[in-house]
């Protein structure tokens, strides 16, 4: 049973989820380690692609694309949330590291499953 | 050995180096529209246009800036950038990142992401109003999500889409939820899910952006082959 400050919590935190029955703790386990390779291998790689796609000029296109040197992203001076801040977009991690974190994500999830 | 040893002391490596830092509230989702976005325009120089990239006074850009947060087309606060696609013969389009779009209703709604030819736009610019959703090309809802997506989501693409009136909408998300495939599955509503890089899913995308660009060219230029 979800304690009132819990549902209020995640009210506000914008995600409720409500199952029909009680997690196992594997399946919470597996939940979070998803949720973490997200972050920290998805997003970089997500972000590492975006930015080859748009500073390399295409070379067997039909048509033409300019380069681009550098994708930001800032907020409004007016920006209703006061929260939100500057990034640039970044090559984070060396290719390498990335697969090997990925590989790590995957033995954990088979560990948990086993 | 077990592998979560290293995993976690890769993470706590990863933290320490700040190596992987999406601290700020809108961080993971710019990151998921700046990726879509280099979709359609790929999408759109693979199939013969010509894409360069603005900002808001119309000088050429070559360090694009979008907003972190749904702003106005028009507006000056940044020299906030937007791409120009150009098909042969074709009145010029537009994208644009995270603007406000004006519903039948006179209500302003948030784009992730928006293709609109560039006329509107031009208007939007000088008139300072927003752009007319029934006169846009394609709306697309980006979603990234590291657990699952709530049903709301869809619904409120759908409320939008009602409201807009765009001529093209897709639902994007980098994860999937079945309820929300179902929901919109009923509506007749296009839907990718699971697009990421590498994904074949990220091709299906650029396929269903193609089919956008080509109905377009059958009006505005149907000699154009695309």
């Amino acid at each position: 049973m979800l304690s009132p400050e819990a549902f209020e919590a995640s009210r506000k935190g914008g995600t409720l989820v409500i199952a029909t029955r009680p997690m196992a703790d594997s399946e919470r386990v597996e939940l979070l380690l998803d949720a973490l390779r997200r972050v920290i291998v998805e997003l970089p790689e997500i972000e590492l692609e975006t930015l080859k796609t748009l500073y390399a000029a295409p070379e067997s296109d039909e048509g033409t694309r300019h380069e681009v040197h550098d994708v930001a992203f800032e907020p409004e001076e007016n920006a209703r949330h006061r929260r939100e801040r500057s990034a640039v977009l970044a090559d984070r991690m060396p290719r390498e590291q990335r697969e090997r974190i990925s590989a790590l994500f995957v033995n954990a999830v088979s560990e948990v499953r086993s | 050995m077990s592998s979560i040893d290293p995993l976690i002391a890769e993470i706590k490596n990863l933290l320490t180096v700040g190596t992987v830092s999406y601290s700020g509230a809108s961080a993971a989702s710019d990151v998921y529209e700046g990726f879509i976005f280099s979709l359609i325009v790929a999408t759109a120089s693979r199939h013969g246009a010509a894409v360069t990239y603005e900002d808001v006074y119309g000088a050429k850009a070559t360090n694009l800036v979008f907003r972190t947060g749904p702003g106005q087309l028009y507006g000056t606060s940044q020299p906030f950038t937007h791409a120009v696609i150009e098909f042969a013969g074709a009145p010029a389009l537009e994208v644009h990142l995270g603007v406000c779009v004006q519903g039948t209703s006179g209500v302003l709604h948030e784009c992730d992401v928006l293709v609109l030819p560039a006329e509107e736009a031009a208007i939007s610019r000088a008139q300072k109003i927003a752009p007319r959703g029934s006169r846009c090309t394609l709306i697309v809802e980006c979603k990234y999500y590291v657990s699952s997506m709530p049903i709301g989501l869809a619904r409120n693409f759908e409320g939008l889409r009602a409201d807009i009136r765009t001529q093209n909408e897709l639902f994007v998300s980098n994860t999937g939820s079945p309820s929300i495939v179902r929901y919109l599955d009923a509506r007749h509503r296009e839907y990718e899910r699971e697009v990421v890089p590498h994904s074949p899913q990220s091709g299906y995308l650029q396929g269903e952006v193609r089919k956008v660009f080509k109905s377009y060219l059958s009006k505005h230029a149907p000699s154009t082959v695309i």
